[in-house]
Parts: structure tokens; C-alpha cells; sequence
């Protein structure tokens, strides 16, 4: 997920445009001067997002109007699959494993992220360009290869088990396997790929806050948790917000870590909505109600995106 | 990638570089254990980042009747792992596709989100917001899901199971990012650089290439980056686009792999190592242009 | 702004309509391709070459796709390597996928206009490929190469297919097959002596050595169902030897009214449950891949592995003579054992093809003698009982005895999975509930037939 979606770039947010074009008005214009050469720089790309995005997204609406088994002919059903799917009380689960995912995508990352920042006192660290590069390489590598490097981690004699062992704590659990704590597990993943990244971002956000608010709240005797509250965290907010659509959008929209992980097993216990369109779709011959479902899915994620830069615009975090 | 979002989300305090920190105050004892914790901190986070690799690694080189079994060095070292793998999966047919695709999305995409991204940034024209969100649109569908429809587009281009047929899609898809990317830092570029560019009579057209791009080439270097890695480790597209053993590229090699041999673990984490080899080339090549990019790179507020 | 922003989103209505209906224009078919309702395609009538037909031909590519195996050694490489060494004039051009995978895109692969001219199948992928008529009908070769008299009945009413799809044992036929395979028990004959257990006859004998087994410290029965699927086959042969096998098989071939509840399939599932939750399944089955499981087996731990006879080689070759399989042992001594099994390595044609006389030929050979005599592991189950051989003493021949049986008694039983294209998603995660106490034997029956009924009624 995150910047590693094996399938797509990140979910860069939409919902920063509207911050852009608040400070385009703030002065009073929008940037740049009014020139119509500009649509001649557009063209090219445009045609290409165009005919590879937009007309297989209203495609999608349309498919998500019909029963389709993807070979035979498709009957027209109206709004039945959108029915079908507000009625349909398994869903609503898939939609509780994503919200559980954004708690481990999202919450836990950042908070870590944010704790690491807290503690570092506004030196210079040394050997900062070192660590940042480790903790992004989570980002570089395929899915597909850290699939394969958790689930050995995960097993019953795994890395996993092993390092509980040190403590006394291994159960013997294969952890992929099992009803309470496979989501978690999945989750762990989505955590450990996006805290290096919520960490290199905020590092450098912190050093860009000016040294004289600290040195005047030091001035004014505030302890560290006052300077981290009224000081740090606010000037974090722009990172915050992009960390948070970043890592929430990948939650919702997380496919490929289940799919390579667990397709939605033990039972349904892992399922969650990517990874419920894409069996319809591919396992199951259901390509309308797949893309009634991805059409669900894409204006949560659009409401989400949208209520979290609302958020970010707040004057307090 | 995310300092699109910084930037797009300018923030007004400072400007550019880390503001410096005054060096001459000796350290109080306060400050000296913050460093400390900070160090043990971001080592621990370190390591837990790293250590899926490290264990994948050591699984590569174990001999065959070594079970790929917790942390545990191998008993010996048998680099006859990487040639099994590179044999079975085709790997020198996967790296050519794979290397095709990626050289052709990457300068292909490059040059048209710098296009975009100086007629977002540096200009005004009716529309203008109506487009953006356009571009941004691939960024927040899930994809799963429109697969299915632009399997059937493509075909009826004539395009699945071609090189264009994976590239096209894959730049389109990287555009959103990218114009966002260049977006986000033409925005921050002075106006009176361009302003004065126009004074000695120089067209957009030279505006961008001969005044802009020069300062701009950081945060190339790093959507460049960024594309070459999400190009190489494209996976879904991949498989469902490329059914053609000919033209697949190494995720779905692997794929391959792990469906026919999970049992050679070994030979598995060798096929991971080989494949993840051009991109972790590339981002310790350029991982100090990269980072920089990623973190601060257009965010000039 | 408001004013603004207003104008731009009824612009951009304005451009979703437009596009919309220049969608809509540009034809709705076009939008879902797919075979018109009754629609035939005319097919050129079909003649059987004889080998000199085929080496005048001159130089012919045929293009095969299939989620078999790859590697060199495998039979179906071996045969096409043979094929063409006696036909140097035709070039095979073999695209493979890990079986996952193939599955997945295998409807999108033959509907394109470029699809290949011979492509694998297996009774989850037969009903769309065959609704959507993307397999050409093969009667005509059934009758010119003689195919039907190869196959047991039940392999060759699923070889049929209603032209919906969605029963079997009607209609035309779709694919010829190059062998069989089957599920049932493997053992260790030193884990067994370890616990001073003698192998059992019957299934009550079976379930008092899981007990004995169990409480020596063994693992009884070895499992690895992360990927969903290996535990239904526990259960599948559980099943086929409690329920009525021939109900059972109607089910799967959805033959109307045909039903999946009854008393003995709440048996069967109940047993299942029972053994996992007595431990005589490995406790972190659900947890554990397949492969893993296998090789765990095959290194000493766990008395039995019910699996598919595509585990022969590793396992029969690794134990040696301590490795033996049976089918799961009847309820009384000497009675019939039912397996799980079907039809494996299937192919069809391509409608599309310019060489389904060649296609047919290819097929005729690869799924003929030649591909059976390719048997040096012992693994492989042929419809030419007389070319099946394997090394004295181990798991593979037993396999090959086992295999013989139950083709004389009539005792295979297809994939429950088989049964409609959402079968698996339904079962599999289902077991994995029952396993885990989440839900009751009744509930995984109810929502099996449930799915069952959907597909129908659809």
C-alpha cells in the first residue's frame, strides 16, 4: 500500500488541491499568468488519462448497472447491484476489516512517526540520511517480495514466534491462520511499510519549524510535552494530513497484501473490500456486482479524502 | 512522494533548506539524553525495517534440505539458489520485459508531467481546477475494480498483450501523481524568474526549458525514482494485461514462482533478491538526490 | 468561489452526461463483449488427420496455454517435446501460468480475437469458457479419434456441458482429458509403528488410530490450509464416503433438485469438525500453506496426509517404502471407498482456431499412450490402465492400485468446487469457520446450497 501499491501509485490526495487553491486565493490570484498555450501542454496527457482512466472508471459505472459474468451476455439491472450490496450484512464486515486496517495502516504509524518526532530535540542527528534510508526501503521493494518475506515471518516456526520465544510468549500460533489475529498480522504489514514513511517525513517537516518558537517557548519555561503540543504538532499539520490520506486511503483501498497474504482467510476473517471485487470479478464471474462495489468504495474514499483535508484546515490539530 | 502533498499544502513558516541549527551552544545534559533516545529509537525502527530483507537474504543462500525456519544463518552458502531461480522463472526474458517497460514509462511519463506540471503551476486558463481534479482522479479509485473494463479497452485498441498495452496505462496512471508532483513544485517557483524570462522576450516554450527545468531537476530525479520503482514492481496490471509468457514482466515471473515451487524456499527468496535488484540499484544510486526529494524536495512554500 | 465552484461542477455534470451518452451510443455491447443468448458460431466440419496429413502441412505454430507445470520434466512437456520431435514441421508455442493466476485471466485470455488455439480447463473454469462459447464444441472429434470409450462414466459426463454452463453431463462435449487424479491417505508406515498402530481397514479402526496417534504425541492427520483449498479435501473424502456418492455427484453436475443438505453431509462436516477440534489435525492447520504442511509430512511429522495424488512424486520418491496411501478405509471391511477425483490436464479449442484439425490431433496425441507411458515417478493416473506402472513397495504404487479400483467400482466423486463458479469462495472459507467453531455444520450447508441455488436460479 502506500507508496508500494504493487498496483498503482500512491493515493496522493486530492483533498490537498483545495489547501493549493485556498492560498492561490489568500493572495488574491491564481498562480501564473492567464495564458491559453497551457491546454497545448495539457493535450498529451490528458488524452492518455483520458482513454487509460477515465473512460474504464465510467466503464466501471456502467458495468456496475448490469449482471455480467464477463464472457456471456450482460443483462441491464438498473440500481439492483447497488441494492444488493446495501443489503447485503457480509459487507458491512468487510467494511469493519478495513476499519480495523486503518488503525494499523494509519493510526499506529503515525503516532510512532509522531512519538519519534517528540523525542528528538531539534538537533541535527547524525547519520540522519542513513536511517531515513533504511526505514523507506519497506517503499522500494515489490509486494510480491515482502508477501513472501511475512509469511515466513508469520509462520508456526517463524521469525515471528521466535522473537516472542525470547520473551516466553510463543504459542506455537501460525498467526496467518488465525481467526483473532490474522487481520492484526495483515495489519502489522500495513504499519511496518508506512512508519518509515510517516517517520521521514515528519523528521524533516520538524526541522523545518523555525528554531526561535522553541527557543522562546524555553524562554517561557515549557516542558517538552508543551513545546511538542503547542510547537511541533502544529507545524506538523500539513505532514499529518498527508500521512493520514496517504495511509487511510491505502487502508480502504489495501488488495494486493491480502491477496498475496491470506485471500481473505481463515474463513472471511481478512477480507475486505478490494480484495471482495477483485474475487467477483476474477474468481466469481460477478463483474457487475464487482463494479457496483468499486464505485461504493470509491466515493467512501473520496467522502474520506475529502473530510480529512477539511480536518487538516483546522487551526488545531 | 509525499512532498507533493507538502508542498501542495505550502507551509508559510520557513523557507527552503532546514533551518540551521546553532552549533556553537554546547549540548546540555538534557539535550544529550534526547539525542541518545532518539538514536536507540530510530536504530530499533531500523532494524525492524529491515530485517524482513535481512532473513529473505539469508534465506537465499541456504543449501536445499535447510528449512526456511525462523532467523538462522545458512549451514552453507549455495549461490547455486540464484542460478536455479534465474533458469526456472526465465529471469533474463522477465528483466528484458520489465526493463522495456520501466525505460519507457519513466522518460515518457517525466516528460509529460513536466509538460502538465508547468501549465498547472505557472499558469491560469479557464478550466483549470475542473482538469487537475481530472488528473488526480487515478490516484484515489481503488483499481481493482476497472481493471476488468480496461481489459476489454485495451482490447478493442488491438493493445493487450503488447508493450504499449502495459505501458499506456501504467504512465496514465503514474500522470496523476506526477503532474501533482511538478505541480507542486512550479507552484513554488519565484514568479520573478518567469516574469523576468518573459521581459527578455523568451516564449513559454523556452520559459520552461531553459529557465525553469535546470532548478526542477531534484524533483525530477525523484518522480524518475519513484516511477522506475512502481514501473518494476507493477504487479496486478501486469498480470492480468501481459498473459503473454513473451512479454510478462519479473513480478509476474515471481508470481510464477511462488505458484509452482513454494516448496523451494530457497530458490524463492532468490527469485525476491534478483528481482528487487534494479530498483534497490537505482535507490542507492540516487537514494541521497531521492530522499532529499521525498522529504523537502518542492516543499518551498 | 461558491459561484464558481457551482459553474464547475455543472460543467462537469455537463461532461459526465456527454460522456455517458456517447458510451451509451457507441453501443452497450460493446461495453459487456460477450456470446449473444443462442448464438452459434459455424465451425468448419472436422477431419481427422492421419501423421502424413500432418507432416504435409508444412510449418504450423499451434499456441497452447495451460496453469500446469512448466519445468521440462513434467509429462505434459515431455509429450509436446515428443510431439515435436516426430512432427518437426509444427512448432508448439506453450504459455504457462501458476494455476492461481491462469484461473483468474483464462476467461479474459480466450475471448480476446488473438486467443490460442488450445487452452487448459477444469470444472470451475469449464461453465463460463463454455456459456460464453469460447470452447468449440468437440463431438465431432469424440466421434472421429474415438475419445469416449477412454473414460470411466463419471469422467465423461463431466466432460459435458450444458450450453449454459451450468450443468453437466448435457450438452456438448468441451475437453478431452489426459488423465485422472484422486484424493485419499497418505501414510508413514514408521510413524505408524512409532505409535504401535496397525494400518486400519475400516473407518471406525481409522478413527481409533487418530485417537491412539493423538495420544502418543503424533500428529494424526497433517494439514496445511492457508490456502483454503487443502482442507475441503479432507473433508471432500470424509464426505464422499459417508453421503451417497451418486447424489453427491448430481450435485456437483447440477442436475435440478439435487441438493447438498442431509443428514449425512451434517455428519461428514460434524466428523470434520470433531477431528480438528480433538487435535487430530494439525492445530494450526489454518495457518500453515499447503506446501509446508506436505513437506512437514514428508520429514516425519504426522501419520496421515490427505491430499491429491499430485503430491505422489515428492512424497513416494521422499518416503520411500515407508511411504503408502489408501483410499479413506470403508465402513465395513472390504466394502467400496469413494475418493475425490476428476478428469486433470483437460484441454479444449479454441472456436477461433485455423487449426482445430491439428489442435484435435495434438490433443489426440498428448492425451493419448504417449503421455501415459511418460510415467517414470509412478504419479500418473492414465486411462490406459495397461501403461500405469510404478516402483514396487512405495506410495506411488499403491496410488496406481488404489487408482485402479475405483475406476472398476465407479467410485469418483468430482470437485465439490466444481459445482458453480462461487462454490469455493463459499466452502472453503466456510470449513475454516467450522473448524474454528464459528459456525455449526448446519450453517455451512445451508449457505453451500444456498450458493448452489443462486447460480441456478440466476
Amino acid at each position: 500500500m502506500v507508496l508500494n501499491t504493487a498496483v498503482l501509485p500512491p493515493q496522493a490526495p486530492a483533498s490537498i488541491a483545495p489547501a493549493a487553491r485556498r492560498r492561490g486565493r489568500s493572495r488574491g490570484t491564481a498562480p501564473g499568468e492567464p495564458r491559453l498555450v497551457a491546454y497545448l501542454y495539457l493535450v498529451p496527457a490528458l488524452l492518455m488519462v483520458v482513454v487509460f482512466v477515465l473512460l474504464p472508471v465510467l466503464h466501471t459505472v456502467y458495468l456496475s448497472l448490469v449482471k455480467w459474468d464477463g464472457v456471456t451476455a450482460a443483462t441491464f439491472v438498473g440500481l439492483g447491484n447497488y441494492v444488493d450490496i446495501l443489503t447485503d450484512p457480509q459487507l458491512r464486515a468487510l467494511f469493519l476489516h478495513s476499519l480495523e486496517l486503518v488503525f494499523f495502516f494509519a493510526v499506529l504509524p503515525i503516532s510512532l512517526g509522531l512519538l519519534i518526532t517528540a523525542l528528538l530535540s531539534r538537533r541535527a542527528v547524525r547519520g540522519m540520511t542513513f536511517y531515513r534510508s533504511i526505514l523507506f526501503l519497506p517503499q522500494v521493494v515489490s509486494m510480491v517480495v515482502i508477501a513472501v518475506a511475512w509469511q515466513w515471518i508469520y509462520a508456526q516456526d517463524g521469525v515471528a514466534n521466535q522473537l516472542l520465544g525470547l520473551i516466553g510468549l510463543d504459542r506455537g500460533i501460525a498467526w496467518l491462520g488465525d481467526f483473532t489475529w490474522a487481520l492484526p498480522a495483515i495489519g502489522i504489514v500495513g504499519a511496518w511499510l508506512s512508519t518509515g514513511l510517516c517517520m521521514v517525513l515528519f523528521l524533516s517537516g520538524v526541522q523545518k519549524i523555525d528554531t526561535s518558537l522553541y527557543e522562546a517557548a524555553r524562554l517561557d519555561g515549557a516542558n517538552a510535552w508543551q513545546e511538542f503540543r503547542h510547537i511541533t504538532l502544529p507545524g506538523l499539520r500539513a505532514e499529518i494530513a498527508v500521512a493520514l490520506t496517504l495511509t487511510v486511503v491505502g487502508a480502504l483501498k489495501s488488495f494486493d497484501v491480502v491477496y498475496l497474504l491470506t485471500k481473505g482467510g481463515p474463513g472471511t476473517s481478512t477480507a475486505v473490500p478490494g480484495y471482495e471485487i477483485f474475487a467477483r470479478a476474477f474468481g466469481r464471474g460477478e463483474a457487475g456486482s464487482a463494479a457496483s462495489l468499486a464505485v461504493v468504495l470509491t466515493v467512501i474514499i473520496f467522502v474520506v479524502s475529502i473530510a480529512i483535508s477539511r480536518f487538516s484546515k483546522e487551526p488545531e490539530v | 512522494m509525499t512532498s507533493p502533498a507538502a508542498a501542495a499544502a505550502p507551509r508559510l513558516t520557513t523557507g527552503g533548506r532546514p533551518t540551521a541549527i546553532p552549533k556553537s551552544r554546547p549540548a546540555t545534559p538534557r539535550e544529550r539524553l534526547s539525542s541518545l533516545t532518539t538514536h536507540i529509537a530510530l536504530i530499533v525502527f531500523s532494524v525492524i525495517a529491515f530485517l524482513p530483507f535481512f532473513s529473505m537474504f539469508l534465506v537465499s543462500l541456504y543449501p536445499a534440505d535447510q528449512p526456511a525456519v525462523g532467523i538462522a544463518l545458512p549451514r552453507e552458502l549455495n549461490f547455486g539458489n540464484y542460478a536455479r531461480a534465474w533458469d526456472v522463472t526465465n529471469f533474463a526474458t522477465l528483466m528484458t520485459s520489465s526493463a522495456i517497460v520501466a525505460l519507457v514509462v519513466v522518460p515518457l511519463g517525466t516528460i509529460l508531467c513536466i509538460l502538465t506540471g508547468y501549465a498547472f503551476g505557472a499558469m491560469r486558463f479557464p478550466g483549470r481546477n475542473l482538469l487537475f481534479f481530472t488528473f488526480l482522479f487515478g490516484l484515489l479509485m481503488p483499481f481493482e475494480a476497472t481493471i476488468v473494463p480496461l481489459y476489454y479497452d485495451l482490447r478493442a485498441f488491438g493493445l493487450v498483450n503488447t508493450y504499449a498495452g502495459l505501458i499506456l496505462p501504467e504512465t496514465a496512471l503514474f500522470l496523476s501523481f506526477g503532474t501533482f508532483w511538478m505541480r507542486a513544485h512550479f507552484l513554488s517557483t519565484p514568479r520573478a524568474l518567469v516574469e523576468a524570462a518573459r521581459i527578455d522576450g523568451a516564449n513559454s516554450w523556452q520559459t520552461l526549458w531553459r529557465v525553469l527545468l535546470p532548478s526542477a531537476w531534484p524533483a525530477i530525479t525523484t518522480m524518475m525514482v519513484l516511477f522506475f520503482i512502481w514501473s518494476w514492481n507493477e504487479f496486478l496490471l501486469a498480470l492480468v494485461l501481459m498473459t503473454d509468457k513473451s512479454v510478462q514482466t519479473a513480478p509476474a515471473g515471481l508470481g510464477l514462482f511462488i505458484g509452482e515451487h513454494t516448496k523451494d524456499s530457497s530458490g524463492l527468496a532468490a527469485a525476491a533478491v534478483l528481482m528487487s535488484i534494479p530498483c534497490l540499484i537505482v535507490y542507492v544510486v540516487l537514494q541521497r538526490h531521492f530522499i532529499r526529494g521525498v522529504t523537502s524536495g518542492s516543499v518551498k512554500g | 468561489m461558491s459561484l464558481h465552484s457551482s459553474r464547475r461542477s455543472r460543467t462537469a455534470l455537463v461532461l459526465a452526461a456527454a460522456a455517458a451518452i456517447a458510451l451509451g451510443s457507441a453501443g452497450c455491447s460493446a461495453l459487456t463483449p460477450g456470446a449473444a443468448p443462442g448464438g452459434t458460431a459455424t465451425l468448419a466440419p472436422a477431419t481427422k488427420l492421419s501423421a502424413d496429413d500432418v507432416t504435409a502441412l508444412g510449418d504450423v505454430t499451434l499456441r497452447m496455454t495451460d496453469g500446469g507445470d512448466a519445468a521440462p520434466e513434467s509429462r505434459l512437456s515431455q509429450s509436446i517435446a515428443k510431439f515435436e520431435a516426430e512432427f518437426p514441421n509444427v512448432t508448439v508455442e506453450r504459455d504457462v501460468k501458476a494455476f492461481a493466476d491462469y484461473s483468474k485471466t483464462i476467461n479474459l485470455v480466450m475471448s480476446g480475437d488473438d486467443a490460442p488455439d488450445i487452452a487448459e480447463a477444469d470444472g470451475a473454469m469449464a461453465p463460463r469458457l463454455v456459456a460464453g462459447k469460447l470452447l468449440r464444441p468437440l463431438n465431432d472429434y469424440f466421434d472421429a479419434y474415438g475419445w469416449a470409450a477412454r473414460y470411466p462414466s463419471s469422467i465423461l459426463s463431466s466432460l459435458k456441458a450444458s450450453p449454459d454452463g451450468k450443468a453437466y453431463g448435457t450438452g456438448d462435449f468441451w475437453g478431452v482429458s489426459t488423465g485422472g487424479e484422486l484424493t485419499g491417505v497418505f501414510y508413514n508406515k514408521a510413524v505408524l509403528d512409532r505409535a504401535g498402530v496397525d494400518l486400519p481397514a475400516t473407518f471406525d479402526d481409522f478413527q481409533a488410530a487418530l485417537a491412539t496417534l493423538h495420544d502418543k504425541g503424533e500428529i494424526p492427520i497433517q494439514l496445511g490450509n492457508l490456502d483454503q483449498w487443502s482442507g475441503s479435501h479432507v473433508f471432500s473424502t470424509l464426505l464422499d464416503n459417508t453421503a451417497d456418492p451418486q447424489g453427491l455427484q448430481d450435485w456437483i453436475n447440477g442436475k435440478p433438485g439435487a441438493t447438498f443438505t442431509s443428514p449425512e453431509t451434517k455428519q461428514a462436516l460434524t466428523t470434520f469438525k470433531d477431528w480438528f477440534s480433538q487435535g487430530y489435525i494439525s492445530e494450526q492447520a489454518n495457518g500453515i500453506l499447503d506446501e509446508d504442511a506436505v513437506a512437514s509430512f514428508m520429514d516425519g511429522q504426522g501419520a496421515f496426509l490427505i491430499t491429491g495424488t499430485w503430491r505422489t512424486a515428492d512424497i513416494s520418491t521422499t518416503l520411500g517404502e515407508n511411504g503408502g496411501f489408501m483410499l479413506l478405509p470403508p465402513k465395513e471391511e472390504g466394502g467400496p471407498s469413494y475418493a475425490t477425483g476428476s478428469y486433470q490436464g483437460t484441454f479444449g479449442i479454441s472456436p477461433k482456431t485455423k487449426n482445430a484439425d491439428l489442435a484435435a490431433f495434438f490433443l489426440d496425441y498428448i492425451t493419448g499412450p504417449v503421455a501415459a507411458s511418460i510415467n517414470e515417478a509412478g504419479d500418473f493416473l492414465g486411462w490406459y490402465p495397461d501403461e500405469n506402472s510404478a516402483p514396487a513397495g512405495t506410495a506411488a504404487e499403491d496410488v496406481q492400485t488404489a487408482w485402479a479400483s475405483v475406476l472398476e467400482n465407479n467410485g469418483l466423486v468430482g470437485w465439490l468446487d466444481s459445482a458453480s463458479p462461487a462454490m469455493g469462495d463459499t466452502l472453503f472459507p466456510a470449513l475454516q469457520e467450522l473448524m474454528a467453531g464459528q459456525q455449526t455444520p448446519e450453517q455451512v450447508m445451508d449457505a453451500v446450497q444456498k450458493t448452489w441455488e443462486d447460480y441456478r436460479q440466476a
